[in-house]
């Protein structure tokens, strides 16, 4: 049972062995993910720096989905693939910082695989940082001693910005009135790299969705002019809760492509199961544990509760691990699957207003999304999920459906 | 405010056409900043005061229908020597007929003939942009002028740096030699691209376009051109919506600078057009800015300041610091120029206050400058040094040396 807990961790998103070890394929999930391969190759020939954005729920799998791809993808491309979380203080993301981290971690990478970078612009770069911030490199090299790497430089800069909240806004400050200058950089690295390398470049940012949506309107709305600017390929993960904002069809109209990564749909819309879902998800489970260590009906019950999204599954069989520990038992069974469910049901009894308590039982009549303020709320703390087959719908996440019986909203 | 030699000396040729129009004469006075105008008519007055000639003041307005009705109702037929002085024909000439040509305008023109039997001096009062419909539209009647004389304030920041603003290139700021090293670069980029035989239209594009940009900022205006079109090919055949708006704004702002006015309205058009299906708010409040400016040039200060106004709430918006404090700037100049001294102070004053705080040097030097002339128009000495001296010492600091020439020949004259 301790293997359990160890195994089913929410915050774990698969590294190279961690997927072939434990990666299911899912049917919508997987079409999805050649569909954005297919896009990506084409625009291989024509050399166009595509910009995609890349949504999906809390906890569906977009990361593992986004190593998906990446290791799906030819030779031809350069792939610049970082976390948000790695060089950007998620809380307070700003645009600049987004373009900043394209440059620093492009500059990391060039640094790593030991390409070599025009002088001029090498140079170029250092000037234009200097301006920002005054950071001690050594560049006086005369002697041929080792120079500091460029990169160096920039992940510091990253740094101040991350942790230091007196610098970030200063530093912001002065990268603003110059950001087209940043953007001129970061174009002129991107065709340096190309020139060098003979690949193209495809810079990934991952879990930048994670921004709350006022801080992404922000960077998607108010700025998605400048992010489609760098004349790369770049996939920007972008907050679901944004799909429904009245700002979302301005926002579509600077980028190429929005791709959605589904979540496991284990029902139909018409509330019949969908067997092929929850065998998927019985395949996620089998991949790390023995099935024997889930009673049936207590597996049922998860993945019913679950809502088909991958990481609230994996949360439900930890939280269980561990009170069956607790409790001496050596299998996780219907009554231990059900008060684990019921605290996390507490835990979105307090997320909910009465406000949202009548959109959410107009969802449940009705499965139809529609653009709305409050929904975009809603869809962010994942009490309504969203679901694709033909056409897409959304349901109201199972263990919220429960809080609406007990209110007397809806029947049992 | 004092008239400089150059404006005495012309206004000398006005009073000489007065005296000697004993059968009459048009004439017109170009000049857009009322506050210019009050202190030219001052001049006039005590002149022609002295001359024993007589000033008749007429105003227009929108109701106005035909002049040579109102000279006649206002002027008595004496023998007394005397001017008739004209204002307002902006105001009266805006009522537009179904031909979209102005009215008043037209009937100007056809009473063109009974101006010989009107024996007084009749001096016409206006800004650019009416004087130039003038001459399209009354062209019988602009043919009857003697002399335009054509008076302007003096400012510092417009011969010295470009008003318009471009698209953003991160360019803006390199100096010549980097300048002419990042043409370089991207001139042979796109001989290398081509000698290896790769299409890479989406950076080909970008390339004229910054080649464009860097020519334009060395002030090759025709060479720019060239290259913005070829950018703008290329965008079009991508169908790329964005790179045509911001190449159609700069072919603009080319036509802009080349007093290409109505062209320019034409592509600004296009541009704000493709601005507005896209959404980009940021291009939006630029274009009308530049817009702004071409209505302010030709004295159309309420159109100007109409644009200045949507421009800046679209800044506000996107708190665009910058875009703020230069519409500021923009905005008092027109205080500036219609005599509202209070107001262009408290504008200029929000502009420098921007500029500081965002360390942008460049632009605080121009509105610094422009401060000390507005002190030296209401006669403070010291204080309009002072500006300028500060405004020098920043276009010294930061290598402007066409700039600080400027500044250092006008502290020179604020001494005097």
């Amino acid at each position: 049972m301790k293997d359990v807990y160890y195994l089913f961790d929410p915050k774990t998103t698969f590294g190279t062995e961690f997927f072939q070890k434990y990666y299911v394929e899912i049917e919508h999930s997987e079409s999805n993910i050649n569909e954005l391969k297919t896009r990506l190759d084409l625009s291989l020939k024509t050399r166009e720096p595509i910009k995609i954005l890349f949504t999906g729920h809390r906890g569906s799998g977009k990361t593992t989905a986004l190593h998906r791809l990446i290791s799906k993808l030819g030779d031809e491309f350069f792939i610049v693939h970082y976390s948000a979380f790695d060089i950007m203080d998620i809380n307070d993301i700003s645009y600049t910082d987004v373009l900043l981290s394209m440059l620093s971690k492009m500059l990391e990478k060039i640094d790593g695989e030991g390409l070599a970078i025009n002088e001029a612009l090498s140079k170029r770069i250092k000037t234009w940082g200097s301006t920002i911030e005054k950071i001690e490199v050594d560049n006086e090299t005369d002697s041929g001693e080792i120079e500091a790497k460029i990169s160096v430089l920039f992940l510091t800069l990253m740094g101040k910005i991350k942790t230091e909240t007196s610098s970030k806004t200063e530093i912001r400050n002065k990268i603003e009135p110059k950001v087209s200058e940043l953007i001129n950089i970061i174009n002129d690295v991107i065709i340096e790299i190309e020139r060098t390398t003979e690949k193209q470049v495809l810079i990934v940012i991952d879990n930048l969705e994670k921004t709350d949506p006022v801080k992404a309107i922000e960077i998607f709305y108010k700025h998605g002019t400048q992010l489609v600017q760098p004349l790369g390929k770049i996939i920007y993960t972008f907050p679901i809760a944004l799909k429904n904002d009245e700002k979302f069809s301005q926002i579509v109209i600077n980028f190429d492509k929005v791709s959605m990564h589904p979540n496991v749909k284990i029902m139909n819309k018409d509330g019949s199961t969908y067997k092929k879902g929850e065998n998927i998800l019985i395949d996620v489970v089998s991949r790390r544990a023995p099935l024997e260590l889930i009673e049936k009906d207590a597996m049922e019950y998860i993945i019913r509760m679950s809502g088909g999204l991958v990481r609230e599954l994996i949360r439900i069989i930890r939280d269980s691990s561990i009170r069956a520990i607790t409790r001496g038992k050596t299998k996780i069974d219907i009554e231990i699957a059900k008060t684990v469910v019921n605290d996390i049901r507490n835990l979105y009894r307090g997320q909910i207003s009465e406000e949202d308590y009548k959109i959410l039982r107009e969802i449940y009549t009705s499965k139809e999304l529609k653009r709305d303020q409050g929904l975009v709320r809603l869809l962010h703390n994942l009490t309504i999920l969203e679901y694709r087959n033909d056409t897409d719908w959304c349901d109201i996440n199972p263990i919220v459906k429960s809080l609406l019986t007990e209110k007397g909203l809806i029947s049992d | 405010m004092e008239l400089n030699q150059e404006q005495l000396s012309k206004l000398d040729e006005l009073v000489t056409l007065i005296t000697l129009s004993k059968d009459g004469a048009i004439a017109f006075v170009l000049c857009n900043e009322p506050v210019l105008r009050k202190e030219l008519y001052n001049e006039l007055e005590k002149r022609l005061e002295n001359l024993k000639t007589k000033i008749i003041n007429i105003q227009l307005d929108e109701n106005s229908i035909d002049l040579v009705n109102e000279i006649r109702e206002k002027v008595p037929s004496m023998k007394n020597k005397s001017a008739i002085f004209i204002y307002g024909i902006e105001k009266a000439s805006k009522a537009i007929t179904a031909s979209g040509k102005s009215a008043y305008l037209m009937k100007l023109n056809i009473m063109r003939d009974e101006f010989s039997y009107i024996n007084q001096p009749v001096i016409i009062w206006s800004n650019e942009a009416t004087l130039s419909k003038i001459a399209i539209e009354a062209p019988d009647f602009w043919g009857w002028r003697t002399t335009v004389f054509e008076f302007r304030m003096e400012k510092i920041s417009e011969p010295l740096g470009k008003t318009e603003k471009i698209i953003q290139s991160g360019l803006e700021n390199l100096t010549i030699d980097e300048l002419n090293e990042q043409y370089k670069r991207y001139s042979e980029l796109l001989e290398e691209y081509k000698n290896k035989n790769i299409v890479d239209d989406y950076k080909f594009a970008d390339w004229y376009f910054k080649l464009g940009m860097i020519q334009y900022l060395r002030g090759e205006y025709k060479e720019a051109l060239e290259k913005y079109k070829q950018s703008l090919e290329i965008e079009k055949k991508l169908g790329n919506q964005r790179g045509i708006g911001r190449t159609l704004h700069n072919i603009a702002a080319i036509y802009q600078n080349k007093g290409e006015y109505d062209k320019a309205f034409e592509k600004y058009k296009q541009s704000l057009y493709i601005d507005e299906k896209l959404s980009d708010k940021r291009a939006i409040a630029q274009t009308l800015h530049n817009i702004a400016i071409i209505h302010q040039k030709k004295g159309e200060y309420d159109e100007a300041f109409e644009k200045y106004k949507q421009s800046i709430e679209i800044k506000n918006k996107l708190g665009d610091q910058q875009g703020i404090a230069q519409t500021l700037h923009q905005i008092a100049g027109i205080h500036q120029a219609k005599g509202e001294y209070n107001e262009a102070f408290e504008k200029y004053n929000q502009s420098i206050e921007i500029y500081k705080k965002l360390g942008d040097l460049r632009d605080l030097a121009y509105t610094l400058a422009q401060m000390g002339l507005l002190y030296s128009q209401i006669g403070k000495k010291e204080e309009a040094i002072k500006y300028t001296q500060k405004a020098l010492d920043i276009f010294e600091k930061i290598g402007l040396e066409n700039e600080a020439r400027k500044a250092k020949a006008q502290i020179e004259k604020m001494r005097l």
